[in-house]
Parts: C-alpha cells; sequence; structure tokens
C-alpha cells in the first residue's frame, strides 16, 4: 500500500515534469536562442557574400554551408572528444550562472562574480601550491578554500549593501579590480610565478580535479567538474524551493517592504545571499583553474579575457536561463555548446567569435524577451523613465487588471 | 506541426552533415596565441612570414584561434589543425611549449615549429625535442644592444626602457640595451641617465592609459628615449612621445614601427617572420633537420636593426655606420653582449667602469624566495 | 436602443476560474452605470475586456450597434473608451502634465513640445474643476490628486465612456464627495459612465442603472430608482445583509499596549510628523484612530509595529518595555498587523497564496523542519484559512496572488493576522476595497477578537468605520492627538471639526 502510493507519487511527479506550462517560463528563452542563431547565420552568410563580391579581402575563403554545419553541429563535430569539452567547459559557467541568477532571485546583481571567480581561483592555487597533502584531501581543500574564500569575498559586498547602503553594483566592481591586484599581490609575493612565462605555476597532481578513466571522464580535460556543478545546481534547487532559506531570501528578493514587515532580517538575508552567491562563483573559479596547463596570466587583460569573462558569462548564462538553477543548467550547456561550434568554425575559416555574436544577440533578445515575458505576466516593470516614455503604449497593456486594489 | 518541426530538422541535419564533408585542406598552419594575428608584434611577424612564403610558392595555409589560453586549449587548436589538413605547424611563443612536448609524440607525421621556446613537460623535469620538431630562438640581447647603442650614439643620452613581463625573452631585449647603451657612452666618452626607475617591467602588453602616464612623466622628467620591448604596450608609449613637448622618441620591437608613430626612431627587430619562412624553406625543400634548437643571431641576421636610420636626423649616416661597425665586431665575436642574467650584465658594466648595480637589479629581478 | 456599448454574452476563464460567465452588460448613452459585486465577482475583469486588456474567450462587444474587436488599449482610446484604475498607472518620477501626454507626445523636430499639452490640460482643469498642479512630480503629490491625474488623463484623449474601478477606495470622504460631483458633471457633458464600487451609498447617490455581478455571472440590472440599498446588498450576495454591528458592551480589564511621548521628526521636511503621542490599549477595547490622510497616522503605526524608527518615546506590551525590539519578536510577543499599503507590506505578490499566509510564521516547528519547508502542512493550513475566510482565487492556495482580485488580497492578510490570534492587533483600513459581505465578516472578526479580551487598535479613514467598531475614540491632526471621544456622545460633525484642525489643542476627557 505505501509503495502504491509512492509509486503514485513519482508518476505523478514525472507527468509534472512533462506538463507544458512547466515550460512556459522557457519559451522566450528558446525564441531568443531561434533569433540568436538566425542572426549569426545571416551574418556568416553576409561576410561569404562580400568575401565572394571581393569587398573583403581574405586569405582563405569562408565556407558558408560547411560553417552553418559546424557551428550548429557544436559539441558533436568530433564525437566524444567535443562532447566531453563542451561538458568541461560548460561546468563553470554553470557555476557562475547560478552564482548570478541566485543573487538575482534574491533581489540583487552580483556583477561581483567575476573578481569571487578570481578570489577562488586564487585560493585554490595557493592552496594547491603551498600546502602539500595527498589526493583526493589536497583537492578537496583548495575547493573548500576556493569556495569559502569567494563566499567572504561576496560577503563583504552584502554587508557594504546591507550596513551601509553602498549598492552592490558598485561595491562589485570595485570588489572586481580588487580582487585582480590582490591576486597579482599574492601570487607574486608569495613565488607562486613562472618567471619563464609569467604565469602561474603548475599545480601539482594532487590539487587538480581528478579525471576518472571512464567514458566521457576519460578524454583530455574532461573532469569531475561537470557533477559538481550539476550537484550545485541540485542543491541550489533545494535550497530555493525547499527550505525556509530560500524561502526568506526569495521574500527579501520579490519584496523587500513586505519581509520587513513579515519580521525577517533583511540585512542578514542580503548579506547571507551575497556570500552563497560569492561561494558559487567561487567554485566556479576553482573548477576552471584546477585544471592541468590553466593558469592564472599576471596581466589584467588576461585575467580579464581568460578567468573573469566567465563571471560575466555568468550574467548571459542566468539571464538566459531565467534565474533558476535549472535554467542555469541547460543556458550553461547551451553556451558551451555554441561555442564549441564556434570554435570549429576555424574550420570554415571564420573567426570563433562568430558564437560571441550569437550569444550577444541572444542576450540582447533574452533581455528584451524576459521584459516582455514580464509584461505578460503582469509584473511591475522598472524600466527607466525613458524607456517608459517610448514604450508607453504597450505599458498601458501591461500594468493591466488582476491587482486592483 | 510537431511532426513538421522534426521532420524539417531531421532535413536540415542531413542537408549539414551532406555539406560537412568540405573543410579544406591547409598544409602550413599557424596556432595564435592570445593576440591574435593583428598585434602588431609577434603572432602578425609570424603569419606576414607564412603568408609570404606560401603565396610564392602556391601553398594552403591558415591560422587557428584556440578557445582560451590554457596547454590543452593549444594541444586541442593542434588538432583541429591536423584536422584542417596541416603538415607543417607554426607556434609562436613559449606559451606553446608543453603543448608542443605533447603533439611532437601524438602526431609524429606533422612538423612543428616552436618559435621562442623549448618542448618541456609543464612542471618541467623534461625537456625534449622530437626529430619533427625544430626550436626557433633569438638573439634578442644582440639587437637590444644595437638599439641602446644606437640611440645613445645618435645623441639621446637620458633613456628608459619598458618591458611587457619580465619573461627571459623581454629580459634579453633589456639587457642587452643597458649593455648597448654603456657601450656607446664608454665609446664616445659622454655620460648617460638611466636610472633604475626608468626601467620597468609592465606586466602587460596591452595599451594602457597607465603606461600612457607612465611614459608621458618620464619624457616630462627628461627621459629622450624609451625601448619599448612590449608588444601592443609600445603605442601607449609612442602616443604619449607624440603629445610630448620637445622631441622624444621610442624604440620599437619584434618589426619595424616606423609606419606606427613618427616617434619611432628605430626598431629592435627580431625576424620572427624570417624564421618561419626558413623553416617552410627547409620543409618543403626537404632540408627539414629536426629535433633541435637553432638560435638566431646577428650571425645568421636573425636579429637586426631596420637600414633605415633617416629619424636621426642630421647624425643618420654617423650613426648607420657606427651600428654596422659595432654589428661586424659582434658577428666577429670581438664584443659578448650579455645575456639574460644580471651576472653577465653586472660584470659587463664593471668592465666598462660603470656601476648601476640598482638597475641591474631591476633587468632581472632575484626571484622571489 | 440607444446604448453606446453593449457587451453581450462574455465569458472570460483563467485556468480552470470562470472568472466572467456570460456576461450582458449594456451602457446607455449619458448613463451613469454601477457596477456591483461582491469580490472576486469579476467586475474588474469585465471592464478590463471592455478596455482590451483581456480578450473574451466568448461573447462580443457592440459598439453604437457594431461589432467591433477591442484588441489593445489603443482600441479602446479609438472608441473613446477611458479608464482609471484601482491601482494608478502613473509614472513617479514624471510630472502630471508628462504622464497625462504619455503615448500621444507632440513633438517637433524629434523634441518634445510641452506647450499645447500643457494648456490643454489647463484648460480641461478649468473646465472640469480638477485641481493639480501640472508641472508637479507624481512623487510628491497626494492618492487624490493622482487619481484626478489619472481622469485628467482619460479626457486628454477625449474619452467618453469613463470607467473608475472602485475610485473611491483609496479616496478620504471629502475627496469622494468631490468626484461624486465631477461624475455628475461628466453626466451632464452626456459622458457615459461605468463605476465599480462596493460603496452601495455611493450607488444611490450618482448611478443611473446597476448591474450586479455574483460569481462570475450577471444577476441582472436594475433602475437605482426602483431598488434600495438592502435589496442591492442582498442581489449581490444572495443573502440578507446586516448593515448594523450589534456589539456587547465591551468588557475592559488590563492594560495591554500602551505608547509614551511618540515622536517622529521628518529631517528632510523639518517637522514632526508625530509629536508627543501618548496612549493605551485595554484587553478588551477597540481603540480608533480618526484623522485625515497625512496627520501621522501611517507614521505611528509604522513605529509601534517597528517599521519605522522613533526619534523619542516609549513602547509597552503587558507592562514591558518593548522600545528596542525587533519586528519579529514583536511579532512573536502578539501584535498583529493589517498594513495600509497591502502591496508595498501586506504580500509577496510574487509568491502564492499559500506562501503568503505564512510569511511571519515560516520558520516555526508547525511549518519548518531542520529548515526545511513541510509543504504539506502549508498547503494544509492554507486551505483551512481559505475556506474559513473565503478567500476566492484562481488555483486556490496555489494561486498566485498577484492574480488574485483586489478584495480577496486583502481578506488573504486579514485572515492570516487574525488566524495568528495575536493580543494586539493593529488594523489600518481593515475592510478597504471589500464587499460589504466581507466587511460585514471582517468587523465580526474585529469585535469577537475585543470580546475574547485582545486589544484593537483601528486607524481608518472612514469615519463610519470608526463610529461603529470603535469603544474609544482618538483623533489624529498634525501628528498629535487632539481629541479623545466616546463614539456614544460624539457625533459626525464633532469628529469632522477636530480633524481638520478646528478644534485643535482641547482634549476632551468625556470616556
Ligand atoms: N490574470 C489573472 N489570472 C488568473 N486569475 C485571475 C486573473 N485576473 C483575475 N483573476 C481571477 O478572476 C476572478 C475575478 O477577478 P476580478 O479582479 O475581476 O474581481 P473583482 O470583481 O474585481 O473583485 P474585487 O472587488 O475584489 O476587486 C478572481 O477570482 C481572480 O482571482
Ligand atoms: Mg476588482
Amino acid at each position: 500500500m505505501k509503495f502504491k502510493n509512492f509509486a503514485a507519487k513519482v508518476w505523478q511527479s514525472i507527468k509534472n515534469l512533462f506538463k507544458p506550462s512547466r515550460y512556459q517560463a522557457a519559451v522566450p528563452s528558446l525564441i531568443s536562442i531561434g533569433f540568436g542563431i538566425v542572426f549569426g547565420i545571416l551574418t556568416m552568410f553576409v561576410i561569404w557574400l562580400l568575401a565572394v563580391l571581393g569587398v573583403f579581402k581574405t586569405n582563405n575563403m569562408p565556407e558558408f554551408f560547411y560553417g552553418v554545419g559546424v557551428l550548429l553541429a557544436g559539441a558533436f563535430n568530433e564525437g566524444m572528444d567535443s562532447i566531453a569539452d563542451m561538458l568541461f567547459a560548460a561546468a563553470p559557467l554553470i557555476l557562475a550562472g547560478l552564482s548570478v541568477g541566485f543573487a538575482f532571485k534574491t533581489g540583487l546583481f552580483n556583477i561581483g562574480a567575476p573578481g569571487q571567480i578570481v578570489i577562488g581561483g586564487l585560493t585554490a592555487i595557493t592552496i594547491g601550491l603551498k600546502v602539500s597533502l595527498p589526493a583526493p584531501w589536497h583537492w578537496m581543500l583548495a575547493l573548500l578554500c576556493g569556495v569559502l574564500a569567494a563566499g567572504i569575498w561576496g560577503l563583504i559586498i552584502g554587508a557594504l549593501k546591507a550596513l551601509l547602503n553602498v549598492h552592490e553594483v558598485v561595491a562589485s566592481i570595485m570588489m572586481n579590480y580588487i580582487s585582480i591586484y590582490t591576486a597579482f599581490l599574492i601570487i607574486k609575493g608569495n613565488g607562486m610565478v613562472n618567471t619563464q612565462t609569467s604565469q602561474t605555476l603548475q599545480l601539482p597532481a594532487s590539487a587538480l580535479l581528478p579525471h576518472g578513466e571512464v567514458a566521457l571522464f576519460a578524454y583530455y580535460d574532461m573532469n569531475i567538474g561537470i557533477i559538481i556543478a550539476i550537484l550545485a545546481v541540485i542543491v541550489m534547487y533545494i535550497i530555493l524551493h525547499k527550505t525556509t532559506l530560500g524561502y526568506q531570501l526569495k521574500a527579501v528578493g520579490f519584496n523587500k517592504e513586505a519581509s520587513k514587515y513579515a519580521g525577517m532580517n533583511t540585512k542578514r538575508n542580503i548579506m547571507v545571499s551575497m556570500a552563497i552567491s560569492g561561494m558559487l562563483a567561487g567554485l566556479a573559479g576553482a573548477i576552471l583553474i584546477m585544471v592541468s596547463g590553466k593558469y592564472f596570466q599576471l596581466t589584467k587583460e588576461a585575467m580579464m579575457a581568460e578567468i573573469m569573462s566567465v563571471g560575466f558569462d555568468g550574467i548571459s548564462v542566468a539571464l538566459l536561463g531565467l534565474s533558476q538553477p535549472i535554467g542555469a543548467l541547460f543556458a550553461g550547456l547551451f553556451l558551451a555548446y555554441i561555442r564549441q561550434g564556434g570554435y570549429y568554425l576555424n574550420l570554415a575559416n571564420y573567426m570563433a567569435e562568430m558564437a560571441d555574436v550569437i550569444t550577444a544577440v541572444i542576450i540582447y533578445f533574452s533581455a528584451l524577451s524576459t521584459a516582455l515575458y514580464a509584461i505578460v505576466k503582469n509584473r511591475k516593470i522598472k524600466l527607466e523613465a525613458l524607456k517608459k516614455l517610448r514604450i508607453s503604449r504597450r505599458k498601458e497593456k501591461t500594468q493591466d487588471g488582476g491587482e486592483n486594489v | 506541426m510537431k511532426k513538421a518541426l522534426l521532420a524539417f530538422a531531421l532535413a536540415l541535419i542531413s542537408v549539414f552533415t551532406l555539406v560537412a564533408c568540405s573543410g579544406g585542406n591547409y598544409e602550413i598552419a599557424m596556432i595564435t596565441d592570445s593576440g591574435g594575428i593583428d598585434d602588431k608584434s609577434f603572432n602578425q611577424g609570424t603569419w606576414e612570414g607564412i603568408v609570404e612564403y606560401a603565396t610564392e610558392n602556391g601553398k594552403t595555409y591558415k591560422y587557428y584561434k584556440p578557445r582560451e589560453v590554457s596547454d590543452t586549449a593549444y594541444l586541442r587548436a593542434i588538432k583541429l589543425a591536423v584536422r584542417g589538413g596541416a603538415k607543417i605547424v607554426i607556434t609562436p611563443g613559449y606559451l606553446f611549449e608543453t603543448a608542443i612536448y605533447e603533439a611532437q609524440t601524438l602526431y609524429p607525421e606533422v612538423k612543428f615549429v616552436l618559435i621562442d621556446g623549448e618542448p618541456h613537460t609543464a612542471d618541467y623535469a623534461t625537456y625534449k625535442t622530437e626529430a619533427n620538431t625544430m626550436n626557433i630562438l633569438f638573439d634578442e640581447h644582440e639587437v637590444g644592444f644595437y638599439a641602446g647603442y644606437a640611440a645613445v650614439y645618435g645623441g639621446l643620452t637620458n633613456l628608459g626602457f619598458f618591458g611587457g613581463m619580465a619573461v627571459p625573452a623581454v629580459q634579453r631585449f633589456g639587457i642587452g640595451y643597458i649593455a648597448g647603451a654603456y657601450y656607446a657612452a664608454d665609446d664616445l666618452g659622454v655620460t648617460i641617465t638611466f636610472p633604475a626607475e626608468h626601467y620597468e617591467y609592465l606586466g602587460s602588453f596591452a595599451p594602457t592609459p597607465e603606461a600612457k602616464t607612465k611614459a608621458a612623466t618620464w619624457y616630462s622628467g627628461g627621459v629622450q628615449v624609451i625601448f619599448a620591448a612590449a608588444g601592443g604596450a609600445g603605442s601607449s608609449a609612442m602616443a604619449a612621445a607624440v603629445e610630448a613637448t620637445g622631441s622624444k622618441y621610442v624604440i620599437g620591437v619584434d618589426k619595424d614601427q616606423s609606419g606606427d608613430s613618427t616617434s619611432v626612431i628605430t626598431s629592435a627587430l627580431k625576424g620572427v617572420g624570417e624564421a618561419a619562412i626558413s623553416a617552410l624553406e627547409d620543409f618543403y625543400g626537404n632540408t627539414w633537420e629536426g629535433g633541435r634548437t637553432i638560435s638566431l643571431g646577428s650571425v645568421e641576421g636573425g636579429v637586426a636593426l631596420p637600414a633605415d636610420f633617416s629619424r636621426f636626423g642630421a647624425n643618420a649616416a654617423e650613426v648607420k655606420a657606427a651600428y654596422e661597425a659595432i654589428f661586424a665586431e659582434v658577428v666577429a665575436g670581438n664584443i659578448v653582449v650579455p645575456t639574460n642574467d644580471r651576472a653577465s650584465l653586472g660584470a659587463f658594466l664593471t668592465n666598462l667602469g660603470v656601476s648601476n648595480q640598482a638597475l641591474v637589479d631591476k633587468a632581472e629581478p632575484a626571484p622571489a624566495a | 436602443m440607444d446604448y453606446i456599448i453593449e457587451m453581450l454574452n462574455i465569458s472570460k476563464i483563467f485556468g480552470t476560474l470562470r472568472a466572467n460567465d456570460d456576461i450582458t452588460f449594456q451602457l446607455k448613452k449619458g448613463e451613469v452605470h454601477a457596477l456591483v459585486g461582491e469580490n472576486g465577482a469579476g467586475k474588474s475583469t469585465l471592464m478590463s475586456i471592455l478596455f482590451g486588456l483581456y480578450q473574451p474567450d466568448a461573447g462580443e462587444i457592440r459598439y453604437k450597434g457594431e461589432v467591433v474587436k477591442i484588441h489593445n488599449p489603443n482600441d479602446a482610446n479609438r472608441l473613446k473608451i477611458g479608464m482609471v484604475h484601482q491601482h494608478f498607472k502613473l509614472v513617479d518620477v514624471f510630472t502630471v502634465t508628462e504622464n497625462i501626454i504619455l503615448g500621444m507626445e507632440e513633438t517637433k523636430n524629434g523634441f518634445l513640445t510641452l506647450e499645447n499639452s500643457r494648456n490643454r490640460i489647463l484648460e480641461l482643469r478649468e473646465q472640469y474643476k480638477l485641481f493639480v498642479d501640472p508641472d508637479a512630480y507624481i512623487k510628491d503629490i497626494t492618492v487624490g490628486m493622482q487619481q484626478r491625474v489619472e481622469i485628467l488623463k482619460m479626457l486628454y484623449r477625449d474619452a467618453d465612456i469613463l470607467i473608475f474601478d472602485e475610485p473611491t477606495a483609496v479616496l478620504t470622504p471629502q475627496e469622494i464627495d468631490e468626484l461624486m460631483h465631477t461624475i455628475k458633471n461628466f453626466k451632464k457633458e452626456g459622458k457615459s459612465i461605468v463605476i465599480i464600487t462596493h460603496k452601495l451609498a455611493e450607488v444611490m447617490a450618482v448611478a443611473d442603472r446597476c448591474t450586479v455581478l455574483r460569481k462570475g455571472k450577471g444577476i441582472g440590472t436594475v433602475e437605482v430608482k426602483d431598488v434600495t440599498v438592502d435589496t442591492l446588498a442582498e442581489m449581490m450576495v444572495g443573502r440578507k445583509v446586516s448593515f448594523e454591528i450589534d456589539k456587547k458592551p465591551a468588557n475592559i480589564k488590563d492594560e495591554i499596549f500602551r505608547a509614551e511621548n511618540i515622536s517622529v521628526f521628518n529631517n528632510e521636511k523639518n517637522k514632526h510628523e508625530v509629536h508627543d503621542v501618548s496612549f493605551q490599549v485595554k484587553s478588551g477595547e477597540i481603540v480608533g484612530i480618526a484623522g485625515i490622510e497625512g496627520n501621522g497616522q501611517t507614521e505611528l503605526v509604522n513605529v509601534i509595529t517597528g517599521l519605522k524608527n522613533m526619534t523619542s518615546g516609549k513602547l509597552f506590551f503587558h507592562q514591558k518595555e518593548i522600545t528596542k525590539n525587533s519586528i519579529r519578536q514583536k511579532l512573536e510577543l502578539g501584535i498583529g498587523h493589517i498594513p495600509e499599503d497591502r502591496h508595498k507590506h501586506g504580500l509577496v505578490l510574487d509568491f502564492n497564496l499559500a506562501e503568503n499566509l505564512i510569511l511571519q510564521s515560516y520558520y516555526l516547528p508547525k511549518f519548518q523542519k531542520r529548515g526545511f519547508l513541510k509543504k504539506n502542512e502549508i498547503y494544509q493550513y492554507a486551505n483551512q484559512l481559505i475556506s474559513r475566510f473565503d478567500i476566492r482565487s484562481g488555483a486556490g492556495s496555489a494561486s498566485i496572488t498577484r492574480s488574485m482580485s483586489g478584495g480577496n488580497q486583502q481578506k488573504a492578510i486579514i485572515a492570516r493576522e487574525i488566524s495568528r490570534n495575536p493580543e494586539l492587533m493593529i488594523a489600518v483600513q481593515p475592510t478597504r476595497g471589500l464587499d460589504i459581505g466581507a466587511i460585514e465578516y471582517i468587523h465580526n472578526k474585529i469585535i469577537e477578537e475585543r470580546d475574547n479580551g485582545k486589544g484593537v487598535l483601528l486607524i481608518s479613514l472612514e469615519l463610519d468605520e470608526i463610529l461603529n467598531l470603535s469603544d474609544r475614540i482618538l483623533v489624529m491632526f498634525e501628528g498629535e492627538i487632539v481629541a479623545e471621544l466616546d463614539p456614544k456622545k460624539t457625533s459626525f460633525q464633532e469628529i469632522g471639526l477636530y480633524m481638520s484642525g478646528s478644534k485643535k489643542g482641547v482634549i476632551a476627557h468625556e470616556v
């Protein structure tokens, strides 16, 4: 009898999973993805046309059809190899998206994720190089410390906001710069630089994320990063939807005044939220760097391009994933997929940056469509005044009934 | 509706898999490092050499951009190049050392040319250069020496130096420059000003406002010429030189940068393009001789100053003659330019009766404990 | 027939809920037509359909006898239909003029030219005696003025058919009088007007005809002159409603709460919002605070509940000082608060109903175990409250509160606060936007609390409510308590004098 109940429950939740309404929220994201890809392909076509007409001078002629093929084939271009590559690249993206998305959900814009990633990576490197421990303990400790340090980094931003009323975006941007130079200071000051290359030293094998020898995990860089990311997604899902902590954080995010009225400690919640967000970003940073052959390059530009960019990508991932943990998972995978396709564009004589064009368009559209979506859902839109002026007609339609006092 | 979509998707996929059999066949491949082929410096020089050789000889060629900066990403880019039909892969820069170490055994039928580095494991424990790999290093200290010598000989006695990062190749430029400047001062019997605070590793190869401000401050403090061995950051120094009052100069690096700014008085040429060409000539002329490291210095024609000295103004002919003379001396082995260690620079200066220990220390900082 | 608008057999379904079920609504040219019905009956939905915000699932709309489709508010504007929403749709940081012309700006060479528009607004203002400063910012003007801006906005668009959705719920009695006057003016001009309201007195005062909805269905349309308030009420609720509140004599015991010398100084405005206010609430009594909006009532309540800091003063609860207690501590001690602004404080609109019903108690063992929410208990609890307080919504406890009708949102808050069983209930405008049935129910609940030995602090702008419920009345004027009155011995007029400051400074200890 008990089993029967249980089975029925499981069946129900499986059925729920396939209810179309559950995915309605994803529709705008999917539409934007469609737009982005179409736009990317059009751009490729125009480039091809201009090259054929001789307007562009190129060393090698772009191959349009082949290009579109490899772009869309994404992570399936080289079988398991490229699938493994995609999963590998997706892990930090998912975590960064989770970090930003979680903060979004609780009403905060954690643009400080890039800095927290640097701090997470920096701490992992420091533990990796300065502590010697046998294998599982070493990387676990490095990972853990990375997470904690970045959590504190996030907490600082939260505390500045909660206690001193410094807007988190301002604090975040400052902390991002501070993080780079802190990293340089600590790395240079503690002899962790490879003077031959001006990068950080190679981490010992014990401090690298384990590979595994089975299936996908035997390929190239592939490591347990993606598993950690998926676990983090599950944990965040549970926190947000099943716990009192998530309940409070969401309440503060949705309506700070009402949460205050209900006796919640909004200040503490802001700090907790930023700390958790920082921890997720730190996890992304540690996972990013605890890989053989991956280093911090000691220039600001390289840090921005190679490490912090993951944090900025996190904003895109969160946006595309509608700030939901599950959304971040799919959006992160998607971003890695399309980047992978972009990488193979090398073969078709297109620039790999084509993938970035596509993602940029997707982000624009999804930013727009979340706004549109919000409108449909009778959400209060906080567009700035000028925008309101322009879309006033649409606005009138949007802020409609259902919420009359 | 759903079925129609599915059918459409399937049709698309099949079309793409059909056309996807293309992909070309490019024999000569270059992997760019983070800079890209238009970095006005290292990547660009190499690429121009490749283009020149390939168009003259009707070879197919192509460059590949790695996914990110990491050993594995470089290795994967090499794999992609091989998939694109590469028979010879040219990689500019020491960042490729670890990737080439692995690639040379992974793809024994492909030839590798590693410029500015030697293959080794990530922990530097094992160095190995297989028969299909050739490493090309340059004697940057020699051309740095010429640059310093020419500058002082041309009457510029207050000097400064911008290095991108304190990596060996850049240090060699700087140390040679110091040596050359003091050597010329000794020759001419003049005193030069080159304090340690006017010798700087910027920590970046990218043009930044900070670098420009620094250059501007130096110039207004009396510095007449800055040797900018700093890739793109050189353009910051050039901008500052143009804006500064009085005649202020920059010495370019890697390729002839006189076209980039009127302030570029001369450039410390590093024949990366020529090196690429000669490697390609070996390969296609069946005279490939791998498994070794060649060092291109003055003798081999790997480093030099450009032939045009007109920016030295009235002194042009004089400076040119002096440069040619000193070049011959170095080729003949009469002058041994110190390389990238402080000991040899220190000894060199002591020989000239100069003591500027602070500058020597700055040029090759002692490794942190 | 001279119907200007006919909505025939309109149905609108949200999920499984029939918000409008085969409703026919006809508006004559030049009439004032009241639309009444219980909370959630579908009034707002019906009018939103007419204004093009929703599309009907069945039925048709005719304009002067011709079938029309109204896809969006622009179509409605074209048919000269205008609507004042209950919740105003104004941009805070814009001026009155900018708000009014929003969407139909005049430009010259790509630049906004406000001059003509501003003159037009000034004309309209004179014509209809709707006084607002065209250059004031919305954030700086009172709710009543904001409503005038909304009305001007309709007039600016030349609307002939004017829809008012519960316009009087947020107005002070004076403002209500003015509005009624304006509506009569409109009628004189030949405009056709629909007014949604819960106050039947208003129906009797201005309306020619009245349509009654109940649970999504049209019950009927009547000529107002043929009916009485009681018949209307019966049509709405489906049973007799008593307007008399039968109240047992108060059984007042010990003091529950005491405020001593509360002051709140506003540095920006450089004046006291609350000045030296002291009073007490005893077990078994309802203390009513009367006053014109903006005389410090809001600030006083926020100080007591902890939402705002006071400049000086002390609070006592059962003789223990609670001045420095946190909001949660006060809640736990047993202070309940029905807030003035249900959207700002009362609800997390993006949470569902069940989640909103545990807003202050989610962390109690009843709803939580080791940090995990007990979903089953939470939904069970919600369902209990829903049936006890008759909260109606589309999807029951899982309804997103934002989609609930205004009255039902209010009921949810009251349900939550009453069921927390507080010692002291601070009720601010507790029946704002509720239908007569619900008001009756809530009033009875409040009296029940009192009879159970609880203390109630009632703040209301409606004198009726204050007079009917209170055992003691305090009048606030300019942040001070200017009178303490016995409801049995005072009158509308007397309270009015105190409220307007005419009888300031005389504290009549008549209790
Ligand atoms: N957008 C929506 N989605 C789902 N349900 C809705 C929506 N809008 C309204 N409803 C439901 O339709 C019903 C009718 O709502 P409506 O707002 O028309 O009521 P009302 O008569 O205006 O009530 P009140 O007097 O409380 O304002 C309510 O039960 C409400 O929950
Ligand atoms: Mg309504």
